[in-house]
């Protein structure tokens, strides 16, 4: 599915570049549940961000379901976003200014579903979480896990192929944390969803079926977990 | 005090852009309500200098028409009048005739011509403040004697000891005549009404004119000022029962009135509305600028809300907070009226070269003008940092939802004050349309005769006498046309009127309307281009009076069905009968503020005052040397020529109207800059705060034309009820301002539209120019750190 070969990114000063990846070589497979350690700065958000179309490599090739990414528009770009990517952030990114089933709804929006079919589709992700009775509040009236429960349920609304997280559970509390993580790996298991997080967790990435470590940029280690 | 300017200096290094955009609003706002009370108190300043300025007044005099509507207001009366009201008024302290005139001197064999001539009854001397004459109790009674000002004396004498000199002038039959001065006194150089050089002795304009003249109540040509210090409260009914007791059928017809000195520039030279309006329109650019300032600052304090929220928690209070916003407000604005005074002390000279106003920015004689600008200023400051101030520290730092009271778009109190800047920007900018369209019509309009390439040049009795060699000798250069002479020109008023009758069938019918007279001669109509549309034009056989041409609107207003029904009908027109013996085409003879009047036309060269020469459109410069070179040869040596387009004069007519165009257009692009400048900073604002939305968004699938609609959306609806409001307004005021003319363009529904269109364009490429840097950017950039 994903298909990374002799990945650069760089950053140019005056005088000199900084290195953030330097030949990143990675193959991810459809169902795969992936977590990418490793210490501060080491690249693993850069690296997240490419895999998800948010930024792009400075050298290197990246093809996404056998599509060479690096050669996509910016209008192909977005039909990416609309159609196989989900994005779970740390801060959980939720719109202040929309209710949590508003949030929920954005991806729909964009993706062109029709006003019937969005309905039952959030209401089924409210159910699923338990956050029925709190669709009309606003994000800042609610606990940080369930901010987080409303940003899963928005980046799986559209049904992406590929989920990415980043941090998805660095600002909860470890049981909080549990729950969270359970669930990626329910999306994972029952809806063959492929699923690529970043975490500081080892107990985290027990979660996940593979373990890569990046260290200044490089890919330390891969193993299974 | 230190800390208090050290936060005011970090707030503004913090915020270059919005700091700049808050200076350049407020000091645009106060320099155009800075050059506005300058022009406002000049024209109040006129004729405030006199001593008795309070107790002067001018003597006017009203017709009416048959069913009671006036007919005309003249700021002059005829002579009887001041002799009448002398004797019949007690109050009255003194009362003047005066009659200016314009001479030719002759000093030294050296010509000059003066348009300040005047004859002034001695009284004047007592009413108005003459400083630097001699004590002396017979000054202006003698004939043939005059008072010149300090300036004149030093001009044609090089010295001020002039009393005794004489300065000659000949009269209109010829002779050479000695004015013996007798007095010098100090120029009136402040804002006057008139600007006396030379007064000479009434008396010696009464010997004169004779005294059929000085006892006509018709000849309404003298101004007549009068010194009254206790102005009684029934003054006008005392007024009217004078002339009903002096003149049969009085009041019916005629009414004498006084008008106080002071409001003579106001009411007669100046236009009121315009300076009402343009004040207002001045006081809205300072309102928008003011806007600027409360929505940029509620937007950099919402950026501080975090800390001021620690702050509170810490226990800061409300009122130190406030004070420390409103000091550096009220600072803020303190250095912008001072780079506003720059500036106008600055632009004041272009200023009065543009519209030709004696505008002086002198601030050290001006102290309550000084102390209402910075009066003005501090309630500016406040204002505009009240609200903001008061919601940052009303607002509790523990609710939940904790920016609400400072969040764009959702509060309708900002929202309406962007709407109100567009909303003033559209309605300069329909203004402006609606005026640059009528001026266009008034350059465009065909006005029936042909007003381009005419020179007009003056005359005197020993070249109307000639007039018809001058011709010739004129004519024979190809370049020159036509040579016509004529007691005035198109363009200038119609200002000589007579009775009139018209006689059918041995009846004879008093004409009821006023019907001006045009005094030309047979060369008239060829040289204006005016068409004849039935009978005969005059020619060289027809003496003075020995028949009449009337325009189709008087033969229209006297009640002939057609032109060809008037020719062949006896009119008698002051007196004098004749037949009508052409009918000419109408065409605008003044202003197209006022409708074609009627005129009746007639040969009477003793009248002449002007030659109108219509020349090629080639060689201009050498045709007028020509022609000054011929005249010359027809006139007294040296007497002074100058020479003038009829085109000009035409154009001149409008000139308060030309002004109202510029005036109008520097506050519209002021208004405008000041609004976009306040846009661009509060889009900018209002994208930073979304900026994370947008981002998110991107990742959620939005592509970059989805996500400028949604950040573009408000500001379209904004534009949409301003232009709601706007439209009416405009159309409103536009209308009454067209009401002025008699003659106007239409007030079309596109120019509304256009403006709508041209204000929405600009906000919209304002808007999309952040809109679309922060739509299109890399949503990274935005997520990444929290
Ligand atoms: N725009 C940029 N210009 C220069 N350097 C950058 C830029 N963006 C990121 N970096 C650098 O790239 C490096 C990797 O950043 P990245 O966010 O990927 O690290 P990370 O592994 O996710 O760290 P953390 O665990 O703290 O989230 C950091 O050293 C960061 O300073
Ligand atoms: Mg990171």
């Amino acid at each position: 599915m994903i298909r990374l070969s002799e990945i650069d990114k760089y950053y140019s000063s005056k005088f000199q570049r900084t290195f953030v990846l330097k030949g990143i070589n990675l193959n991810i497979n459809e169902g795969e549940f992936v977590s990418i350690m490793g210490p501060s700065g080491a690249g693993k958000s850069t690296l997240l961000n490419i895999l998800g179309l948010l930024d792009h490599p400075s050298e290197g090739q990246y093809h996404l379901l056998d599509q060479p990414v690096h050669q996509l528009k910016e209008k192909t770009k977005t039909e990416y976003h609309r159609n196989y990517i989900g994005f779970i952030f740390q801060a959980y990114h939720l719109i202040e200014d929309l209710t949590l089933y508003e949030n929920i709804e954005t991806p729909l929006l964009y993706k062109g579903v029709s006003g019937k079919e969005r309905k039952s589709i959030v209401a089924d992700l409210l159910d699923r979480f338990n956050i029925v009775a709190k669709k009309d509040l606003f994000p800042e009236q609610i606990s940080g896990g369930q901010q987080q429960l409303v940003g899963i349920a928005r980046a799986i609304a559209g049904k992406p192929k590929l989920l990415l997280a980043d941090e998805p559970t660095g600002n909860l509390h470890s049981d909080q944390g549990e729950m969270i993580m359970k669930l990626l790996q329910k999306l994972n298991k029952e809806e063959d969803m492929t699923i690529i997080q970043v975490t500081h967790s080892e107990k985290n990435a027990t979660y996940g079926s593979r373990v890569i470590k990046l260290v200044d940029g490089m890919i330390q280690s891969d193993e299974k977990a | 005090m230190k800390r208090f300017f050290k936060t005011l200096y970090r707030g503004i290094k913090k915020n270059p852009l919005n700091s700049a955009i808050n200076l350049f609003g407020l000091t645009l706002g106060f320099s155009c309500i800075i050059t506005i009370t300058i022009w406002i108190q000049n024209e109040l300043s006129y004729d405030t200098f006199h001593e008795n300025s309070d107790k002067i007044y001018r003597v006017h005099r009203y017709f009416y028409n048959p069913d009671g509507s006036e007919n005309l207001h003249l700021p002059n009366v005829a002579p009887p009048v001041a002799p009448m009201l002398e004797k019949e008024l007690k109050e009255i302290e003194y009362i003047a005739r005066t009659k200016s005139a314009s001479f030719t001197f002759i000093r030294d064999n050296k010509l000059t011509r003066e348009s300040e001539v005047c004859f002034a009854e001695p009284e004047l001397l007592e009413i108005f403040n003459f400083v630097g004459l001699p004590i002396d109790d017979n000054l202006l009674e003698e004939p043939l004697t005059m008072i010149i000002s300090d300036e004149q004396a030093l001009k044609y004498f090089n010295r001020l000891d002039v009393i005794g000199e004489v300065i000659s002038f000949y009269t209109r039959d010829g002779q050479k005549q000695d004015l013996k001065i007798v007095g010098v006194f100090n120029k009136w150089n402040q804002n006057s009404l008139f600007h006396p050089e030379f007064l000479i002795s009434f008396i010696t304009f009464e010997s004169f004119a004779g005294e059929e003249e000085m006892n006509s109540w018709g000849s309404n040509n003298y101004e007549t000022f009068a010194l009254i210090p206790h102005l009684p409260s029934d003054i006008d009914a005392q007024l009217d029962n004078i002339i009903d007791e002096y003149l049969e059928d009085g009041t019916s017809w005629t009414k004498i009135r006084i008008e106080a000195l002071t409001d003579i520039h106001f009411n007669w030279h100046s236009n009121k509305t315009y300076i009402y309006v343009l004040a207002s329109i001045s006081l809205l650019i300072l309102i928008i600028g003011s806007i600027n300032y409360l929505n940029l600052n509620l937007a950099m304090y919402s950026r501080r809300l975090e800390e001021i929220k620690v702050r509170k928690i810490m226990g800061a209070s409300p009122k130190k907070l406030i004070s420390q916003l409103v000091g550096e407000s009220v600072l803020f604005c303190l250095s912008a009226l001072f780079l506003a005074a720059g500036i106008v002390y600055l632009f004041i000279p272009e200023f009065n070269h543009i519209l030709g106003s004696p505008l002086q920015f002198v601030l050290t004689d001006n102290f309550p003008m000084i102390a209402g600008f910075i009066l003005l200023t501090i309630l500016t400051g406040v204002v505009s940092v009240l609200y903001p101030a008061i919601v940052l520290s009303a607002f509790n730092p523990i609710s939940t939802r904790s920016n609400e009271g400072l969040s764009f778009g959702k509060n309708s109190f900002r929202t309406g004050l962007v709407i109100f800047q567009f909303f003033v920007s559209i309605a300069l900018i329909t203004s402006f349309l609606i005026v640059y369209k009528q001026l266009s019509y008034i350059q465009h309009k065909e006005l029936g005769l042909q007003k381009e390439n005419i020179i007009v040049i003056p005359t005197t009795p020993q070249l109307v006498e000639k007039l018809d060699v001058f011709r010739q000798e004129l004519t024979s250069n190809p370049n020159i046309l036509s040579v016509s002479g004529s007691k005035r020109v198109p363009s200038d008023g119609l200002w000589d009127n007579n009775g009139a009758e018209v006689e059918s069938d041995g009846n004879v019918r008093t004409i009821d309307f006023r019907l001006p007279n045009v005094r030309v001669d047979e060369h008239f109509l060829s040289t204006y281009g005016v068409p004849l549309i039935a009978g005969r034009n005059f020619d060289e056989t027809d003496g003075d009076y020995s028949g009449y041409l009337i325009n189709e609107q008087a033969a229209r207003q006297i009640g002939w069905e057609s032109a060809e029904e008037a020719i062949g009908q006896v009119i008698s027109y002051g007196g004098q009968r004749a037949n009508v013996i052409g009918v000419i085409s109408d065409f605008h003879y003044e202003s197209l503020h006022v409708p074609i009047s009627p005129i009746i036309l007639y040969k009477d060269p003793s009248s002449f005052n002007r030659v109108s020469i219509r020349v090629s459109p080639f060689e201009r410069q050498q045709t007028i040397e020509l022609i000054e070179k011929t005249w010359q040869q027809y006139n007294i040596p040296n007497y002074s020529f100058y020479y003038e387009f009829v085109e000009d004069n035409y154009n001149r007519l409008y000139r308060s109207e030309q002004n109202i165009k510029i005036i109008l257009t520097y506050f519209m692009v002021i208004a405008i800059s000041i609004a976009v400048l306040g846009l661009i900073a509060l889009s900018l604002f209002m994208i930073q705060r979304r900026v994370k939305e947008i981002g998110v968004r991107k990742v959620n699938g939005a592509n970059t034309s989805e996500l400028m609609v949604m950040l573009n959306k408000d500001f379209v609806k904004w534009v949409i009820i301003a232009f709601a409001f706007a439209t009416p307004l405009a159309w409103y005021a536009m209308s009454s301002w067209l009401e002025n003319f008699a003659y106007k363009t239409q007030l079309s529904w596109w120019i509304f539209g256009l403006a709508g269109v041209l204000a929405l364009g600009v906000a919209l490429l304002t808007v999309s120019l952040q809109s679309w840097r922060a739509a299109s950017r890399n949503p990274v950039e935005a997520l990444r750190y929290e």
